[in-house]
């Protein structure tokens, strides 16, 4: 076996030097970053935080994932100390604050009670989810309508429907109850919903 | 008539209120049988629910979508990428 052969063979289950991590990696874990934190300048914190980490920990790679896989979990370590570490300078679990009875989509009173205000149903729409341009304004009045949310509202909504983290991990990240959360994302995607109808479909 | 049906169908059934509460937490968790079983014969029978489920979950599926692939997009910058260079050069190996 020559010598170009042997390394191809043990690349999937040896470190490369870390300063190749960079060019081999680098954007990779910047995008993951990025998903989770929206401004570059955490983001290219959170990677850095990363490599460092990985740097000391390098002696503890088994070789059991590639090494993409290894980085990217140490940075995913890395993204939910962020959190944990804003959610205690923001608290969520503050009790009474955040609340469903103020609901003003339903009649509250009489046989109809339950049902949507006849001002407040769902309006049909027709949009074309395919449809880049409709795409991108999609995202912009996203943006918008999440920077009108409640502070606390928005990050819960974030994590979960737009990072896509697993419901469980943003309950303990954020040290809030899985009771507590159902009812803040509740309320954040029918804000949203209702946001969105208004300004972007009804646009 | 709409409204004799709606009536009698939140006897039986969740309410409109209910059933958006049960919408969003299936987008989080598998319902009970009985409740899943409520909100689908609500949702078989009001547009409105309906509409609401559909476009809670079409929300999500895009939002999801769009933040995926700018992620993809992403690059660092050759500012960033110099720095970090810097910091895993094997002089600054301290471990």
């Amino acid at each position: 076996m020559s010598e170009s052969e042997t390394e191809h063979i043990s690349s999937s289950s040896v470190l490369s030097e870390p300063k190749e991590w960079v060019a081999k990696h680098g954007d990779a874990l910047f995008g993951f970053a990025l998903r989770y934190v929206s401004d570059r300048t955490a983001a290219e914190d959170l990677v850095q935080e990363c490599m460092l980490g990985a740097l000391k920990a390098r002696s503890s790679f088994s070789g059991a994932s590639t090494e993409r896989t290894w980085l990217i979990g140490i940075l995913k370590n890395k993204v939910m100390d962020h959190f944990r570490k804003s959610s205690r300078e923001t608290p969520l679990n503050e009790p009474g604050q955040i609340s469903d009875t103020d609901d003003t989509d339903y009649i509250t009173a009489g046989p109809d009670a339950g049902t949507w205000q006849p001002n407040r149903k769902p309006k049909a729409w027709s949009v074309d989810p395919n449809d880049p341009v409709e795409q991108k304004q999609f995202w912009e009045h996203l943006r918008r309508c999440l920077e009108g949310l409640d502070q606390r509202l928005a990050k819960v909504y974030n994590m979960r429907d737009i990072q896509e983290i697993e419901y469980d991990e943003v309950c303990n990240v954020l040290s809030v109850t899985p009771t507590n959360l159902r009812v803040m994302l509740h309320r954040a995607r029918k804000l949203m919903r209702h946001c969105l109808e208004t300004n972007w479909i009804g646009a | 008539m709409m409204k004799i049906m709606m009536r009698m169908m939140n006897k039986v059934l969740p309410t409109c209120q209910e059933v958006s509460h049960l919408t969003s937490q299936a987008m989080d968790e598998t319902l009970p049988w009985r409740k899943r079983l409520g909100m689908r014969l609500h949702l078989l029978m009001c547009v409105w629910c309906r509409r609401n489920s559909d476009q809670l979950q079409l929300v999500r599926n895009l939002a999801r979508k769009q933040s995926a692939s700018q992620s993809k997009e992403a690059k660092l910058s050759s500012d960033a990428r110099d720095r970090l260079s810097k910091l895993l050069e094997p002089n600054d190996d301290k471990s």
